[in-house]
């Protein structure tokens, strides 16, 4: 039932949407009438195992992420959930009272979302956990209800640890940072001394200097780890960042599988899918299992990129993706 | 050296380029000031977004220890360090190679050396341009249209390697390496005045607009070459490189550069009457490379360029010695990684030479060289210790006639910090033009028809480091067997009318040891040494043929970097051969050269005031100015400069 009310749903959505010089038609606007009569007792009845997914249309990884979120709640045997999606433009804050959990994806989400009240649950994914501790820090986001993350970044021990098992000897890791990143520096510098590195770290306070930071910190490291700052690593300077790695022939260590792509030397990542999984999990714990919600989760399934080419050329000899990632689990306990 | 008024209008010559330098500087930083915007939270498309490729196959250099052949590399700290203010002395940091000046602006740089002041037995490219001299060989240095301080590496390869590069990359290749643009960014400002009239200014300033990276590089230097000489030199140079981003699988790299300038001549190349005088060089070039990503295996590269230049020497009372010079080549180069174990690299290229020259060729019309090629060359992993590493180039030219140039390699790992390396390689030399068609005012005739010169090397090669890779070891044993030699001798005909002649009259074998040592003790201690034991031996014997001598048996270098507390940064760099005769071109004999010892020394210390990043130096060449005799009698006394640079917004 719910399902064709769905369907009826999107048919008079994108009815509606078409023509409005068709209005003047009876037809058009009976069957209009009809639409808002769907529309709003579906809302008032939203089932108890739906979800709310409010996603950014313009951003094509949500609607993958919901695709996939979907046929993984089938493979889970969590077919009683269903998904309702909007987009974050057509989003108000009364909407999630009629649903038991809400999902936000993004964070022009978080941030759209850390400006309301609300009440209801609410799971945040697809969120750098950086921007989610600033934004807690700064609003009142989750004081009035409960609310769980799971971040898209990996917890700095995961990056450590595969570190020092992808290269043994290595001893300095150069890092940049910007002024605001103090808190995650202080939990680096005590996770690195564990681990039995030292730091070299260099601030950055525009973009013109980024290379002659950079090239500072590398003569001092033996390698850089990137640590994601959209002030630092930008599409554009990422270019410039690996040039000028390479030139001093020190190695970058990437946060994304597609930095390993452009030539960062490893990193551990989760793939679209594997945060999805993770989501599914978690929304069939809340739904049908009673196990709540999480307040913050760190990706579970993660993957291991290395550049062979880049390797190879820097002579540095690596372990291949599966022998590394297997020693990351184990090493890790996960 | 040059008269004392030429001195002072050169001196203030070099100090209002400097003004107009600087002016360039400020006018252009203040245009490009207003940029910066605010950039969002990070959010999850910083861990999905598309980057480009950047460190792709053909920009990866190929680790030492798997290359085919022995290569060593100069980076940019070495370059630094060195203190050197002409490239080619920086290939005395390269095991086996000699360095030596036939006039201040006149340089003979090469590997094994087996020819006079025209090196011709190593091909130079720089990003992937030959400038190899299609008239006499060689490489005209001082005329390059390239600035030091735009290097980001030199990688040299030490033995033929053919199959990759082509005839004439006989006994060396050396590969100049530029700087991205991207990595230039902002102002750039270098001044550096001393001993000799040393004069040089460099100004560059990169930025970008939107996906375009660029950089400009203008530089002024001169000098006034020996003491006892007319062969100073003055050398003006505008680069430029853009590197634009089309999307994430395709880019293209223009370059395009001038030089030009006055050189003193004296008769130290021409007969004892000839005038002092100056002619004139201009060079330039045109580069457009465009780069494709099929996918992350799979690279199309594309390449066009255009050489020019031209001398203008021609002095009332000296030979004509006006000449110029073209070259024109397309290419198209494919890489393919075709599974975890193979890894093909195929491609082809078109290009002309062409030559006018009314002293060497006796017409002012230009004479053409065509050389096309195809070339194969794999990359085989065959087992996970050994690597095998095939190719062949197939070249026609007009000078050469048709050549299947192949080359095989064995690199196998030993264990970890251990690797064997062996090689066989073939190579040929093709007679540039000069050769081909000799007239040199007459005195040359063109009776033979010449075959390229060829070499067979066999090379084994054993690298090693430590776990930490603080210590670095790279030695190679070889023989090289050579023949075909090209040289010229006199004929009298039967009209007692007396001629030169070349023809493919020698035959030689050169083996030797090469070793380099580099030790990283500590982050702030950087030491290269480079040792080369060289044995050639010939039949030959005419004046210009003397091989067996022509080379020191012995060389050695060293240089030392330091970095002391307070931005202070010191090194020392110890250059050794011992005793030698060059190929002389007079009927006299060859002149002996005693062993020789250079120290340079290089304290320079980082200053920081008002947010800009400078550097001052001071270098001492030749410390203890022990006097050598070069060929020429050129007298390198003991030389000093300053020079301070700043990186400014």
């Amino acid at each position: 039932m719910l399902r064709l009310f769905a369907n009826r749903n999107d048919a008079c959505s994108r009815f509606s949407g078409v023509q409005h010089c068709l209005m003047c038609n009876w037809r058009v606007n009976a069957f209009l009438i009809i639409c808002l009569l769907t529309i709003t007792p579906r809302l008032l009845l939203a089932g108890e195992n739906e979800l709310l997914a409010v996603i950014n249309e313009h951003q094509p990884l949500h609607q993958k992420f919901i695709a996939q979120l979907k046929s993984d709640l089938k493979q889970l045997g969590a077919e009683n959930v269903h998904i309702k999606v909007i987009a974050l433009n057509d989003w108000q804050p009364d909407i999630m009272k009629q649903f038991p959990l809400t999902l936000m994806l993004g964070n022009r989400a978080t941030l759209k979302l850390s400006q309301e009240k609300f009440t209801n649950p609410v799971l945040f994914s697809l969120v750098p956990s950086e921007t989610y501790r600033e934004i807690m820090t700064s609003t009142a986001l989750c004081q009035t209800s409960r609310c769980g993350v799971i971040f898209i970044d990996q917890p700095l021990n995961r990056v450590l640890t595969l570190t020092r098992l992808a290269m043994p000897e290595l001893e300095t890791i150069g890092i940049l940072h910007d002024h605001a990143a103090t808190e995650r520096l202080s939990a680096l510098t005590s996770l690195a001394t564990k681990h039995h590195f030292t730091i070299e770290r260099q601030q950055i306070s525009d973009n013109d200097n980024l290379i002659y930071s950079l090239s500072r910190v590398l003569q001092k490291s033996d390698v850089l780890l990137s640590l994601p700052d959209p002030d630092i690593y930008t599409r554009h300077t990422v270019q410039n960042i690996l040039l000028t790695a390479y030139h001093y022939r020190k190695p970058v260590i990437g946060y994304s599988h597609n930095f390993v792509k452009a030539g960062a030397l490893f990193a551990v990542y989760s793939s679209l899918p594997e945060l999805s999984r993770q989501a599914a999990e978690t929304i069939d714990g809340f739904f049908n299992k009673h196990a709540g919600l999480p307040a913050i989760q760190y990706p579970r399934y993660f993957s291991v990129s290395v550049n062979r080419m880049v390797a190879k050329s820097l002579g540095i000899k690596i372990d291949d993706e599966i022998t590394l990632l297997k020693k990351l689990k184990a090493a890790t306990h996960e | 050296m040059g008269s004392s008024f030429l001195v002072s209008i050169r001196t203030r010559c070099f100090w209002q380029t400097i003004f107009v330098i600087i002016g360039l500087g400020l006018t252009i930083s203040r245009a490009s000031a207003a940029a910066g915007d605010s950039l969002p939270l990070l959010s999850e498309s910083d861990f999905f977004a598309d980057i480009p490729v950047v460190l792709s196959a053909t920009r990866l250099q190929q680790p030492v220890n798997e290359a085919p052949v022995a290569t060593s590399i100069i980076d940019r700290e070495m370059i630094e360090a060195s203190g050197f203010t002409e490239i080619p002395d920086l290939l005395r940091l390269v095991p086996g190679f000699q360095v030596s000046y036939d006039s201040g602006h006149v340089i003979a740089a090469g590997y094994h050396m087996l020819s006079d002041r025209y090196v011709r037995h190593q091909q130079v490219l720089i990003d992937g341009r030959s400038v190899y001299s299609p008239l006499l060989g060689g490489v005209n240095w001082a005329d390059l249209p390239i600035v030091m301080d735009d290097i980001d590496r030199i990688e040299v390869i030490r033995g033929p390697n053919a199959a990759t590069y082509g005839s004439n990359s006989f006994l060396g290749v050396i590969n100049i390496i530029t700087r991205h643009a991207s990595q230039d960014r902002g102002n750039h400002v270098k001044i550096s005045s001393g001993t000799n009239n040393y004069g040089n200014a460099i100004y560059r300033h990169g930025s970008s607009i939107g996906n375009l990276d660029y950089r400009v590089t203008v530089n002024y230097r001169q000098d006034d070459g020996f003491k006892n000489r007319y062969d100073g030199k003055q050398v003006r140079v505008v680069t430029t490189r853009g590197d634009y981003l089309f999307n994430n699988n395709d880019n293209l790299s223009f370059k395009l550069g001038y030089s030009g300038g006055p050189r003193e001549e004296d008769n130290g190349l021409y007969p004892a009457d000839t005038p002092h005088h100056l002619s004139h060089t201009t060079s330039q070039f045109q580069q457009f490379t465009w780069h494709h990503n099929q996918s992350e295996h799979n690279e199309y590269q594309v390449q066009v360029y255009h050489n020019f230049s031209q001398n203008e020497d021609n002095y009332p009372g000296a030979d004509n010695n006006s000449n110029k010079t073209e070259r024109m080549e397309v290419e198209l180069q494919n890489q393919i990684e075709i599974n975890n174990k193979l890894r093909v690299i195929w491609g082809g290229s078109s290009r002309v030479d062409r030559v006018a020259s009314l002293l060497w060729l006796g017409s002012t019309d230009f004479q053409t060289n065509n050389i096309k090629r195809l070339f194969l060359n794999t990359e085989y992993q065959h087992t996970q210790k050994t690597l095998i590493n095939a190719g062949i180039m197939y070249e026609d030219s007009n000078t050469a006639g048709s050549n299947y140039l192949p080359r095989i390699s064995v690199n196998h790992q030993v264990n970890r910090n251990n690797n064997l390396r062996f090689t066989i390689s073939k190579a040929t030399r093709s007679p540039v033009l000069f050769e081909q068609a000799p007239y040199y005012g007459g005195n040359f005739k063109n009776v033979s028809n010449l075959k390229p010169e060829r070499i067979t090397t066999y090379e084994l090669g054993y690298l090693a480091n430590n776990n930490k890779r603080t210590i670095s070891l790279d030695t190679k044993i070889y023989y090289d067997d050579i023949d075909n030699l090209i040289n010229y001798t006199s004929h009298v005909s039967s009209g007692s009318i007396q001629y030169y002649y070349f023809d493919n009259f020698d035959h030689a074998n050169i083996r030797g040891i090469e070793t380099s040592l580099t030790l990283r003790p500590t982050q702030d201690t950087r030491i290269i040494a480079n040792f080369s034991y060289t044995k050639i031996n010939s039949t030959a014997n005419t004046v210009n043929s003397k091989y067996n001598i022509s080379f020191p048996q012995h060389l050695f270098n060293l240089l030392l970097i330091q970095k002391f507390s307070h931005q202070y940064k010191g090194s020392l760099g110890l250059y050794y051969r011992s005793e030698t005769k060059p190929l002389a071109r007079t009927s006299s004999d060859p002149i002996l050269l005693p062993p020789y010892t250079r120290m340079d020394m290089r304290l320079a210390k980082e200053l920081k005031f008002h947010g800009i990043d400078s550097e001052l130096s001071l270098t001492i060449q030749n410390t203890f100015n022990e006097v050598p005799v070069t060929r020429l009698m050129n007298y390198p006394e003991r030389r000093a400069y300053i020079s301070w640079q700043a990186n400014f917004k």
